[in-house]
């Protein structure tokens, strides 16, 4: 992984509410990490991976993302798309006083975050 | 002791034909034995030229008339005279002008029938509206009203009333029932759905009615939960269309070689008004109840099915509990596609002026 994404990732994750992340750049390397026990950094991979091909298959709809949010009882999968092709994924906790301006922060610094 | 003199009913014809109102006037003062101050307008100007000399107990509009027409006036006079009785009086007899004049305020749709039957029965209406006995309490204009305070005014006061909502082209009757909200229906839509939506609606009109039963009562539970969740949804969809506004930015940026990432973000813009493009509403069973603007309504339907089984394996990786929706930010907009067990809705809006795809 690109020592600048993990530098930002060490700096800004996790936050309250953050029960796994997973990025992934545009060589397909990719990293995640899970603080949760019922949820192993292998399954964290396989969501992140089911998450960019479901962003991907919407383009059969003409429709380019550039933010997603999975909204299920329990949890909410957000997955942020930048336009050179790093991905980030965040899982957090969806909870009664559930707000998104942390993930929204760390989104959109992680837009602004160099990868050559 | 002289007995009390009857109160002149206060009459104002508006009709573009010089001939048939002198002849209203004529016919119609004879038939009231002088109990009608009649006054007659010939175009919309005039007429409330007229009104704002003199309010009237009634005014009977001709459908079929230059610059602006009945309709539009009646939909005028609803913004400034509300409360006012409007009758339309017109030789047109089609269900869809009747359904459009009453549905727009219209307290009675009389045919136009020049002949002495119809004129008396044209009168004995006419007579009968303009001495009904007023309703107590205030007629008046409430400006810059939220429909979530009136509501709340209707429930708190344990009232029974329907609640009218004008907006553009969207209209819809919220029915409240001992303080109690019971149904709502705005277009195809019933029930909750219909009720959010037409508590998202940013401005328009409102007539607070006496109550009719609906239909059937599609909507239970407590009034402030309801309220709030109407709040919730929309304060989502607000935050949702900003965030959107700061990842245009940021998107902007990082697509610009020069641009470091020690350089400050944008501030985000302004959240524009939101105009939905597209909606589709369909039932469990993938029945369409409703669809608005969708180019292409099998294609929609199949996205829904498609990020429906999509939930379904995301579900089986994580323990995540029941789906309930997928948010889209794109450059151009918002998608909201929602998967309930009994419904399925995609929403496309965005700000005015942006492309959505």
């Amino acid at each position: 992984m690109n020592s600048s994404v993990e530098q930002f990732l060490a700096a800004r994750l996790p936050f309250p509410g953050l029960v796994a992340w997973g990025a992934r750049l545009p060589d397909r390397t990719a990293a995640s990490q899970s603080y949760v026990d019922w949820l192993p950094v292998s399954r964290t991979e396989q969501v992140l991976a089911r998450l960019i091909l479901a962003a991907d298959s919407l383009q059969y709809h003409q429709i380019e993302p550039v933010r997603l949010c999975w909204t299920f009882e329990h949890l909410r999968f957000r997955l942020g798309l930048r336009p050179d092709g790093v991905c980030l994924m965040l899982v957090e906790q969806n909870q009664r006083d559930y707000s998104p301006a942390a993930g929204d922060s760390a989104f959109d610094d992680f837009a602004q975050v160099m990868v050559p | 002791m002289p007995a009390e003199t009857p109160r002149r009913k206060t009459m104002l014809f508006v009709d573009d034909d010089a001939d048939f109102l002198t002849g209203v006037k004529e016919i119609f003062s004879g038939m009231s034995s002088g109990t009608w101050d009649i006054a007659t307008a010939e175009n919309h100007s005039q007429a409330l030229a007229e009104l704002a000399r003199q309010a009237k107990d009634v005014v009977v509009l001709d459908f079929n008339m230059p610059v602006m027409d009945g309709l539009q006036f009646l939909r005028l006079l609803r913004r400034t005279h509300p409360g006012q009785q409007v009758v339309m009086l017109t030789s047109r007899t089609d269900d869809a002008t009747r359904t459009t004049c009453l549905d727009n305020g219209a307290a009675l749709f009389l045919h136009k029938l020049l002949t002495p039957e119809g004129f008396e029965g044209v009168f004995s209406a006419l007579d009968a509206l303009a001495g009904a006995v007023p309703q107590t309490g205030f007629r008046g204009m409430m400006r810059r009203v939220d429909l979530q305070e009136v509501l709340q005014m209707e429930c708190l006061g344990r009232k029974s009333s329907v609640l009218e909502i004008f907006a553009g082209k969207s209209r819809g009757r919220i029915f409240i029932h001992d303080g109690a909200i019971i149904h709502a229906e705005s277009g195809a839509l019933q029930g909750e759905v219909a009720l959010y939506s037409l508590l998202a609606l940013r401005g328009g009109e409102f007539n607070l009615q006496a109550f009719t039963p609906p239909p059937r009562a599609t909507i239970s539970g407590q009034y402030e939960f309801l309220l709030m969740e109407a709040a919730r949804l929309s304060d989502e969809g607000t935050q949702f269309i900003q965030a959107g506004a700061a990842q245009e930015s940021s998107a902007v940026l990082s697509s610009e070689g020069d641009a470091g990432p020690s350089e400050a973000p944008a501030p985000p813009s302004p959240a524009e008004p939101i105009v939905i493009h597209e909606v589709l509403l369909c039932s469990g069973a993938g029945e369409v109840l409703y669809e608005k603007g969708c180019s292409s309504v099998e294609q929609r339907s199949g996205l829904l099915a498609q990020i429906e089984q999509q939930a379904e394996q995301l579900s089986n990786l994580v323990p995540a509990g029941r789906f309930d929706r997928l948010e889209i930010l794109t450059l151009g907009g918002q998608i909201i596609c929602q998967i309930q067990p009994h419904l399925r809705l995609f929403v496309r809006g965005g700000s005015d002026g942006l492309a959505c795809p």
